[in-house]
C-alpha cells in the first residue's frame, strides 16, 4: 500500500527564534479572538441601527419546541451576528474593500459615478401594476365631480443614466411611463415628467446622489406640469429656496457605507406668504403652522426635514377662501412638493396609502374635493400594492 | 464485554434503527381537536387587541389561497395598513395540501415583509420573525409578540 | 455550527478551547488526554446538535452500534468467518443507514416516478461519518485492534473538525493520536495558520466569486451569450474548489489546535496536468477511502485489463454518487472514470510527449466541463450550457450580462486563479527572522480580521459540498 505521507506542516524546527514566531502568532490570534468575545459579552445588547436602518435581533426565547425544530439555533446565530460588537466598523470596512476590488454593486444599490448612488430596482410585477392602474381608474370613474390627474415620476437611475456603473443596462423608464399613462383612463390626465426633469439636470442636481428621493430642484421641476395640469398660475419667480443642510446622507448611504458622498438639502417656500395654513396629522403629531422640522436635521435622515416624515393622511388647511380642495395621494417624493401648492387651495389632503389606517371613501366622504393628484416614482409603484388596498 | 451482551446490543440499536426510520417517516394524521379548542388554547397569548375578525373573501385576497382546501379558519387582521399583525388559524381539508398552503402562507410573509423593508425597519422585523407552523391539518400564521410562547401552546393544543 | 459564523468563533471556539485545554488533572497525562477527549467529544455533540437537535440522535445510534460490532470482531479473532459475518453485519447496518437517509428519494424516483414517498431531510455529514465508519470497522476486521472505550471511538468519529465536511480520516492514521497527542506551539501557530487560510478561502474568496455564479445560474440557460458561459463556469470552479479546500483547510488547523494531524485534502488541484493528476490533488481523503476500501477489495489493477477496467468504473460510478443522490453525479462520477481508463491505458503515451502548458489547458478544460455536470442537475441544462460555451446556440460572443460581470469579477477572479495555481506560496519570504514574524502575523491576522468582517456583513455563506 503506498500512502503518501503528504506535508502535514511539520518539520520539526528546533530552534527557538521560531517559538517566537509561533508565540506571536498564537497570542496575536487569540487576542483577536478573546477580545471580541469578551466586548460582546459586556457591551449590551443593541434594539436598532441607524447605520443599516433596520431592527437588530434580540436573544431567543428557549423552548423545547424551538430547540426541537432548530429554531432557537437560527435565532441565536443571528442575534449573535446582529449584537457583534463592532459591527458597524466591520460593515464599513467590508464596504471599502469592495469599493478596491472594483464591486460596483453593495447592498442593493449600484455605486455609481461622480459619488452617485443608486437603487437597484426590482423586476416588475405586472399583475400588481395592472391591479393599480384598475383600482386607479376605477377611482376616476367612481368619482366624476373630481379632476384627477397622475404624475409618475421616473428615478435617478434613468435621469442620470450616464452616472450608472458601466455595463449595467436597466428598463427605458420613459417608455415604461408612457405604457403606464396610455393604460390610466381617459378621465385622468397624466403629467409630463421626464421632460421637465431633463430639462432642469442640466442646470441643477434633480435627484440626490445618497437617497432615492428627487431634490427639491427635481420636485420644483416637475410642480411647473402639475401647475399646468391644476389649472394654477405659477411661475418660478413666486417662489425661493434656501439650504438648510450640505450633510446629507440618505438611504443609499446606509447601503453603501464607504460612500464619501453628501447631499445639501434646499427647501422651496412661495415669496408670498399672505396665505396662511396649519397642518392637522389628525392625533399623530402636534398641529404644526410650518411644513419643516428643522430637528430631523440632526438625525440621520435629513429628507424628513420635510413634513417630519410620513404619515397616512394630513390635512392643511389654508386661509384662502372658497378655493379649491386638492387631494394628493403620494409616495414620499410628494413630500417637498407640497409646500408649493399651499398658496392655490382652500384645503390639501396628503394621503399615503402605505400608512393610511381607513379607506379613501371614509376620507371623500369628509369633503368636496375638486382635485386628486396621484404623485407616485416608478420604482414605488412597481412594487407597492397598497394604492390598490386603499382605493 | 460478554457475548450475550454485545449481542443485545447490537440487536437493540438494530430496533433503535427501525423505530428512528418509522418515526421519522411517519405520515401526519389529521388532528381531530376541534378548531375552537386550537383558537381558545392560543388566544390568550395573541396580541389581538383591535384586530377585527377577517371573511372568507378578505383571506382568499390577502393570501390567495384556495378557499376549498380549507375546512374551517379563524383569522383577525388589521383594517390599518401599517398594523402588520395578524393571527391565521387553518383547518385543511386535505392534509397532504398541508406542505403547499404552507408555503403560499409563508410567500405572503416574505413579500409583505419586503414591502416594509425600505421604509419601517419595525414593521419589516415583525413579519420577518413571523410563526407560521405546520402540523396535524392545521397551519398557524401569526405576526406579533410572543411567538414562542403560541408556538408551544400551538403544538400542545394540536396533539 | 459552521466554522464561517460569528457563533462557532467567538462563542463556541473559545469556549471549547478553554475547557480542552484547563488542566484537570496536572502531572496526570493519562488522565488529562481522557478529559480531553471527552471534552472534545461533547463539545463535537453539541456542535453536530446546533444544526440537527433530532438527527445527532441517529449519529450517537449509529456509533454506539458499531463499537458494539468492533468489540464483537475482536472477541472472534480466531474465527475468520465468524468475523467476517460480523463485518457484513456491520456493513449492512451503516449502508442501509445512509441508504435510506440519503438515497431512498432517489430510489423511489427510479421505480416510480409518482411516487407518494416522501424522502427525509438529510442528515449532515452523514456521508462523511459513515466512511469514517467503515474505515474502522474494515479496519479492525483487517487485524487494527478494536477500541475498548467507547469515548476515544466516538471522539473520531464526532470530532467537530472533520465531521461535517471532512477529510475522511481512516481509522488506522488516528487511533494513537486518540490516546497520546502533543500540542506544542508549533503545531498550535500552524494550526492558527491553517485556520485563517481556510477561513479566508472561504469567505473572502469562495462567497465573493459565488456571488457572481449565482448571478448566472439565476439566467435561462439557453440566453447565455458565449462569455457569459464561460466567466459562469469560471466562477464556479474557483468557487468549489476555494469553498472546499478552505473548508478542509479549516478543519486541519482546528484538528492540529487540538493536538491532531490530518493529511491534507487538497493539494492545488488546478495545477494538474492530466486527470489522473487531479484527482490526487483533489479531495485526496475520498480518493484514498474508495482506493482502500472499493478498490483494492475488488482486486485493484492485479487483476485482468478487463476487470481492471470494471473496477475503475466501479469506484468512480460510486465516487459520483457520494457526491449527490442525482443522476448528474453519477454521469460526473462516471465521465471521469472512463476519461481514467483513457488516461491509462491509451494516452500513456502520448500524454508525455505533449507541451506541459497544453497538457494543464486541457486538464483545466475537462475539469471545468465536468464541473458543468455537477452543478447541473438537469442533463439538458448541462448539455445546453456546454453548447452555450462554444457558441452553438446562435448566441452572441458578449452581451451585456458578460460585460457587466467582466468589469466586476475579473480582478477577483485573476487574484483567486493565480492563488488556485499556487502563485503566492512560491512568493520569496523575508530572511530576516524578525521582519518575517512581523510579516506573517500581520499578514495572517489581516486575513483574519478582514474575514470576520466580511462573515458579519454578508447574510450569503453557503457550503456547496453541505449535500453530503
Amino acid at each position: 500500500m503506498n500512502k503518501e505521507k503528504n506535508n502535514s506542516g511539520n518539520n520539526k524546527i528546533k530552534s527557538s527564534r521560531g517559538r517566537v514566531t509561533f508565540f506571536v502568532l498564537i497570542l496575536s490570534f487569540f487576542l483577536i479572538v478573546g477580545t471580541v468575545s469578551f466586548t460582546g459579552i459586556i457591551t449590551p445588547d443593541r434594539d436598532f441601527s441607524e447605520n443599516e436602518n433596520r431592527v437588530l435581533a434580540s436573544m431567543p426565547a428557549l423552548t423545547l419546541q424551538s430547540l426541537a425544530d432548530g429554531s432557537f439555533m437560527k435565532k441565536a446565530e443571528t442575534y449573535l451576528a446582529d449584537q457583534f460588537p463592532f459591527r458597524d466598523t466591520a460593515i464599513r470596512f467590508k464596504s471599502l474593500v469592495d469599493r478596491a476590488l472594483g464591486k460596483t454593486e453593495e447592498n442593493g444599490a449600484y455605486v455609481g459615478k461622480n459619488g452617485f448612488l443608486f437603487d437597484k430596482p426590482s423586476a416588475p410585477d405586472k399583475t400588481k401594476i395592472t391591479d393599480v392602474i384598475l383600482s386607479v381608474n376605477r377611482f376616476a370613474e367612481r368619482n366624476t365631480d373630481i379632476d384627477v390627474s397622475f404624475a409618475l415620476v421616473p428615478n435617478s437611475t434613468f435621469i442620470y443614466a450616464d452616472n450608472l456603473p458601466d455595463y449595467v443596462s436597466l428598463p427605458d423608464q420613459k417608455a415604461q411611463i408612457k405604457a403606464f399613462y396610455g393604460k390610466l383612463s381617459d378621465e385622468i390626465t397624466p403629467v409630463n415628467t421626464v421632460k421637465p426633469l431633463l430639462h432642469a439636470s442640466s442646470e441643477h442636481q434633480v435627484f440626490y446622489k445618497t437617497d432615492h428621493h428627487w431634490t427639491t430642484r427635481g420636485a420644483f421641476s416637475v410642480f411647473s406640469e402639475i401647475a399646468r395640469v391644476l389649472e394654477i398660475d405659477a411661475t418660478e419667480a413666486d417662489f425661493e429656496f434656501f439650504t438648510v443642510s450640505d450633510s446629507f446622507k440618505g438611504t443609499l448611504s446606509s447601503k453603501v457605507t464607504s460612500s464619501p458622498s453628501a447631499d445639501s438639502v434646499e427647501i422651496c417656500i412661495p415669496k408670498d406668504n399672505s396665505v396662511r395654513f396649519y397642518i392637522d396629522f389628525y392625533g399623530e403629531k402636534e398641529k404644526s403652522s410650518t411644513f419643516f422640522y428643522k430637528d430631523k436635521l440632526e438625525t440621520k435622515n435629513h429628507y424628513e426635514v420635510f413634513l417630519g416624515g410620513n404619515y397616512g393622511k394630513l390635512t392643511v388647511t389654508t386661509s384662502l377662501e372658497g378655493g379649491r380642495k386638492l387631494l394628493i395621494i403620494k409616495d414620499s417624493f410628494a413630500n417637498c412638493l407640497i409646500p408649493l401648492l399651499t398658496p392655490y387651495f382652500s384645503k390639501i389632503t396628503v394621503l399615503d396609502p402605505r400608512y393610511m389606517t381607513e379607506g379613501i371613501s371614509e376620507v371623500l366622504e369628509g369633503d368636496n374635493y375638486t382635485d386628486a393628484l396621484f404623485l407616485y416614482n416608478v420604482n414605488t409603484l412597481l412594487q407597492d400594492t397598497s394604492i390598490r388596498d386603499v382605493l | 464485554m460478554k457475548k450475550i451482551l454485545l449481542r443485545l446490543g447490537e440487536l437493540l440499536c438494530v430496533a433503535a434503527l427501525i423505530a428512528f426510520i418509522v418515526f421519522v417517516s411517519s405520515e401526519e394524521k389529521k388532528s381531530d381537536v376541534p378548531i375552537d379548542e386550537v383558537y381558545t388554547s392560543v388566544e390568550t397569548l395573541c396580541d389581538l387587541e383591535g384586530l377585527g375578525k377577517g371573511s372568507v373573501t378578505e383571506l382568499k385576497k390577502q393570501f390567495a389561497l384556495d378557499t376549498e382546501s380549507i375546512e374551517d379558519f379563524y383569522y383577525y387582521r388589521s383594517d390599518s395598513v401599517m398594523d402588520v399583525r395578524e393571527l391565521l388559524i387553518l383547518s385543511l381539508r386535505d392534509i397532504t395540501l398541508q406542505e403547499s398552503t404552507q408555503e403560499i402562507i409563508r410567500t405572503y410573509a416574505n413579500e409583505k415583509k419586503q414591502i416594509f423593508s425600505s421604509y419601517a425597519p419595525r414593521e419589516e422585523e415583525m413579519l420577518a420573525s413571523h410563526l407560521l407552523v405546520a402540523k396535524n391539518g392545521y397551519i398557524l400564521f401569526y405576526v406579533g409578540d410572543n411567538t414562542e410562547a403560541v408556538a408551544s401552546e400551538f403544538t400542545k393544543a394540536i396533539s | 455550527m459552521v466554522f464561517s459564523s460569528a457563533t462557532f468563533l467567538f462563542a463556541f471556539l473559545p469556549v471549547t478551547l478553554i475547557l480542552y485545554f484547563f488542566r484537570l488533572f496536572p502531572g496526570n497525562e493519562k488522565k488529562e488526554i481522557s478529559k480531553k477527549n471527552i471534552i472534545l467529544l461533547l463539545s463535537s455533540l453539541l456542535f453536530y446538535a446546533w444544526g440537527e437537535p433530532v438527527y445527532v440522535l441517529l449519529m450517537m445510534l449509529s456509533i454506539l452500534f458499531n463499537y458494539l460490532i468492533g468489540r464483537d470482531m475482536e472477541m472472534h479473532r480466531e474465527n475468520k468467518a465468524k468475523m467476517r459475518l460480523i463485518l457484513i453485519a456491520g456493513l449492512a447496518f451503516n449502508i442501509f443507514a445512509l441508504g435510506f437517509f440519503k438515497y431512498s428519494g432517489f430510489i423511489a424516483d427510479i421505480f416510480s416516478s409518482e411516487s407518494d414517498f416522501t424522502a427525509p431531510s438529510l442528515p449532515v455529514g452523514i456521508s462523511f461519518y459513515t466512511f469514517q465508519i467503515i474505515s474502522y470497522i474494515v479496519d479492525v476486521y483487517r487485524g487494527t485492534p478494536a477500541q475498548k472505550k467507547i469515548v476515544p471511538f466516538a471522539c473520531y468519529i464526532t470530532m467537530f473538525p472533520q465531521l461535517i465536511a471532512g477529510p475522511i480520516v481512516q481509522y488506522g492514521d488516528i487511533e494513537k493520536q486518540l490516546y497520546s497527542r502533543k500540542i506544542t506551539s508549533q503545531k498550535m501557530a500552524a494550526g492558527i495558520i491553517f485556520f485563517i487560510r481556510g477561513l479566508g478561502k472561504k469567505v473572502l474568496f469562495a462567497n465573493t466569486i459565488g456571488a457572481f455564479y449565482t448571478e448566472v445560474s439565476a439566467l435561462e440557460v439557453s440566453s447565455l451569450s458565449v462569455a457569459t458561459a464561460w466567466l459562469g463556469i469560471i466562477c464556479y470552479t474557483l468557487q468549489i474548489y476555494f469553498d472546499f479546500s478552505g473548508y478542509s483547510d479549516m478543519a486541519v488547523g482546528l484538528g492540529k489546535m487540538l493536538g491532531f494531524d490530518f493529511y491534507m485534502n487538497f493539494n492545488f488541484p488546478y495545477k494538474a496536468k492530466s486527470v489522473t493528476e487531479f484527482w490526487r490533488r483533489w479531495h485526496i481523503s475520498l480518493g484514498n477511502w474508495f482506493r482502500d476500501y472499493v478498490y483494492i477489495p475488488l482486486g485493484g489493477n492485479r487483476v485482468s485489463i478487463p476487470r481492471n477496467i470494471f473496477n475503475i468504473l466501479t469506484v468512480w460510478t460510486l465516487t459520483g454518487l457520494w457526491h449527490g443522490a442525482a443522476w448528474n453525479f453519477i454521469a460526473w462520477g462516471a465521465l471521469y472514470g472512463l476519461l481514467l481508463i483513457i488516461e491509462k491505458f491509451l494516452l500513456k503515451k502520448i500524454l508525455d510527449k505533449i507541451p506541459s502548458f497544453i497538457r494543464h489547458a486541457g486538464t483545466m478544460l475537462v475539469v471545468m466541463i465536468g464541473w458543468v455536470f455537477f452543478s447541473h442537475e438537469s442533463f439538458t441544462d448541462a448539455f445546453t450550457y456546454i453548447k452555450a460555451m462554444f457558441g452553438l446556440l446562435g448566441n452572441p460572443l458578449t452581451d451585456s450580462v458578460s460585460a457587466y460581470l467582466l468589469s466586476g469579477a475579473w480582478l477577483s477572479a485573476v487574484i483567486m486563479s493565480l492563488s488556485a495555481f499556487g502563485f503566492f506560496e512560491k512568493l520569496p519570504r523575508p530572511k530576516n527572522f524578525r521582519i518575517n514574524t512581523a510579516v506573517m502575523t500581520v499578514a495572517y491576522m489581516l486575513i483574519f480580521i478582514l474575514s470576520i468582517a466580511y462573515l458579519i456583513s454578508e447574510t450569503y455563506n453557503p457550503f456547496l459540498y453541505f449535500r453530503f
